[in-house]
């Protein structure tokens, strides 16, 4: 049996990962991706407190949070694509008309 | 049986109306905003009804959902946001035959944001808000507003994923994920810090508040029109809501682990906002600044963590929604087929528009906090609640704020009453429904600064009854 | 003893000559067109080192139509294992649930979000 503290150091190590990648690439699919990755990192530390408290609540959530998570990623890759088609290059610095 | 959840049910079978007839008028289909507008009105009357109603408060599905006065002023508010947003975007095609469709969608996830009692609740309310607005923000099609689009979608995702973490960092400590049954007393420290912390940046991040508001003016910006009022107004109501709820519920009686910071910060966005809208030279910009600065003093109400905050809160969101309604209609108007208006486009509006120029005067008054609006009222509210709460550095702040902001909104009505450099311009248009809007919305922010004696009514009862819990 | 045998010995003859009727009936049966897409490494919708130009939008769509109904009905599974202990009330939630996705894949369907072209 793995250890509490392992899953939630993964899924914390997963957060960062995600974190970091936002922050620093530049491709919006991929700081979209990065983004995707956070949330997957608390459904499963949710998973994991779950099975050790031996509770449903925080499986529901989990199941919560994939379920938004592919709304989601529809809507986003459905923006990203109409994004892609109005300039043919997919570089967040190039996204850049409005200042800010 | 109880109608606690009749006006989310009401809007609910009011989307599935609305997309039949978007289905079955197909282009010309201003029967879906007809649709629309009748299931907020019925969604309304059944707000009212819910509130003299003596079932109150309710908690449904296993304290998942609380239905209280305070619930059902949310509703309130952000009915009169989504009734605001559909009007000023009347039959407009620019926007796609989506649009009462996704208005209603976003409005559905606000006012469960209001009744969230619950980690699932609260996430599946901030969802159902962001999601129609993303699509909304990027409707227009041009490289802007799709630019706009993917910089909310970005750092939505990006700040809700903060938010889960937190969330799932508190459910850890915890073990439960209701609100009122969290126990700070026997959490385990660490953890439940790191979770709340990270909870609270996640929701401090969808209202825009200082060191996370670099995305507000650039997705105000470039969105259209209506949406941008809709997020000015609407989304405000559903985050300060559910940020309350969160923290009086489950961390009232610790307030030290988050009171102070939410003060700094809030100091900090009333200044910082202020002080960014003097230098806009585009007017959505400008309002986005002052959206920031708002922000910043809903803050206020909530780090003051009593009840004449919680009251003040509540009070500040109907004349600021009235405002930005107010000054958005009139950007609108002027704006015609174009979707921004820069501060030189105002020159001479006092002479093109009289009336026009008038209501704009009105709408930056109110947001600037004079006197016989009723953002002074709220304002008034606002410090009281703070120097109530032994915290006079919180009023300090918010009065050097508005000072600040006074500033910044004399600079486009000193536009408006210039005399214009010569060329005669075409006149304005008044679309009928954004019309309405303009007029209601200026009529209640002058009445609620001269006579506020019964929305204070009402939200003094709305705010004991959410102390007492 | 052997019997017995003999009847798995049955089974797994007929199986291997049913998967070797099913897998060459197509050669045998279909159509027969070579060259053309079927040298393409994919044949999928994707053409492989197409022009810069090039982008199919249209595979994409279908595919995040096909993702977000399947983990819609994905939820329907925690419901099946406990269908006993919910009774009426859990049947009658799920029919609410269901007569959504409905309504949103009417929604998609009409609005012309499955056209191919």
């Amino acid at each position: 049996m793995i250890p509490l503290n392992w899953i939630v150091g993964l899924g914390a190590a997963l957060f960062a990962i995600g974190a970091v990648g936002v922050m620093v690439r530049k491709n919006p699919l991929i700081m979209f991706m990065a983004a995707e990755m956070m949330w997957n990192a608390a459904a499963l530390v949710f998973v994991a407190y779950a099975r050790s408290f031996h509770a449903m609540s925080g499986q529901v959530m989990a199941f919560i949070i994939i379920g938004t998570a592919a709304a989601e990623v529809g809507i986003g890759l459905a923006i990203i694509v109409s994004v892609y088609h109005h300039r043919h290059r997919l570089d967040i610095d190039e996204v850049s008309q409005l200042k800010g | 049986m109880t109608y606690a959840l009749w006006p989310e049910y009401s809007v609910v079978i009011g989307v599935f109306v609305t997309m039949i007839a978007v289905m079955v008028f197909n282009r010309r289909s201003i029967q879906a905003y007809w649709v629309g507008l009748a299931t907020i009105v019925v969604s309304g009357i059944i707000t009212i009804a819910d509130w003299s109603s003596k079932s109150l408060p309710v908690a449904l599905y296993g304290h998942a959902v609380t239905v209280d006065a305070f619930s059902l002023v949310v509703n309130g508010l952000v009915l009169v946001a989504a009734a605001g947003a559909l009007m000023i975007g009347w039959n407009d095609k620019r926007y796609g035959p989506d649009f009462p469709v996704l208005v209603l969608l976003a409005l559905l996830g606000m006012m469960v944001l209001g009744l969230a009692n619950n980690f699932v609740v609260l996430f599946i309310g901030i969802e159902l808000l962001s999601l129609p607005l993303y699509i909304l923000a990027a409707s227009r099609g041009t490289g802007e507003s799709g630019e706009a689009g993917l910089k909310y979608l970005l750092l939505g995702a990006f700040s809700s994923g903060i938010l889960l973490f937190g969330l799932a960092l508190l459910y850890g400590a915890s073990g439960t994920l209701v609100f009122t049954h969290l126990d700070p007393a026997h959490m385990i420290l660490p953890l439940a810090g790191a979770g709340l912390a990270l909870t609270v940046v996640g929701l401090v991040f969808k209202l825009g508040i200082v060191p996370f508001h670099m995305w507000i003016p650039d997705v105000y910006e470039g969105s259209p029109l209506p949406v941008t009022t809709y997020m000015a107004f609407g989304t405000k109501v559903g985050a300060a809501a559910i940020l309350m709820r969160f923290l009086f519920f489950g961390f009232s009686l610790d307030a030290g682990w988050w009171g102070p910071a939410l003060g700094y910060l809030a100091v900090l966005t009333m200044v910082v906002g202020n002080l960014l809208a003097l230098a806009q030279k585009d007017l959505k910009r400008l309002l986005a600044y002052s959206g920031i600065a708002n922000a910043g003093y809903l803050l206020v109400g909530i780090s003051a963590h009593n009840m004449f905050g919680a009251r003040a809160l509540l009070f500040y969101l109907l004349p600021y929604g009235l405002a930005v309604l107010a000054a958005f209609a009139v950007i609108q108007f002027v704006a015609g087929e174009r979707d921004s208006l820069s501060l030189d486009d105002l020159t001479g509006l006092a002479y093109r528009s009289p009336w026009l120029a008038a209501f704009l005067t009105v709408a930056m008054l109110s947001l600037a906090g004079i006197p016989l609006t009723g953002g002074f009222v709220g304002k008034f509210y606002l410090i009281q609640a703070a120097l109530f709460a032994n915290q006079p550095g919180l009023a300090i702040g918010l009065v050097v704020g508005a000072m600040v902001g006074l500033a910044a909104y004399v600079r486009p009505l000193q536009r408006a009453f210039s005399k214009a450099a010569g060329e005669s311009s075409e006149p304005i248009r008044w679309p009928v429904a954004g019309s309405i809007v303009l007029v209601v919305a200026v009529v209640a922010t002058i009445g609620l600064g001269v006579y506020p004696a019964p929305v204070v009514h009402i939200v003094n009862h709305s705010a004991a009854f959410y102390w007492l819990h | 003893m052997i019997t017995h045998y003999g009847a798995l010995l049955l089974y797994v003859l007929v199986a291997f000559a049913v998967a070797y009727l099913v897998a060459s009936s197509s050669q045998h049966a279909g159509p027969k067109a070579p060259g053309g897409l079927k040298r393409v490494t994919y044949e999928s919708g994707i053409v492989p080192e197409a022009p810069v130009k090039y982008f199919s939008v249209r595979f994409y769509r279908v595919a995040m139509f096909f993702m977000i109904f399947d983990v819609a009905v994905m939820s329907l599974y925690p419901w099946a294992t406990s269908l006993k202990s919910l009774h009426q009330a859990g049947m009658l939630r799920v029919l609410a649930f269901l007569v959504i996705v409905a309504m949103a894949f009417t929604y998609v369907w009409n609005r012309g979000g499955f056209q191919w072209d």
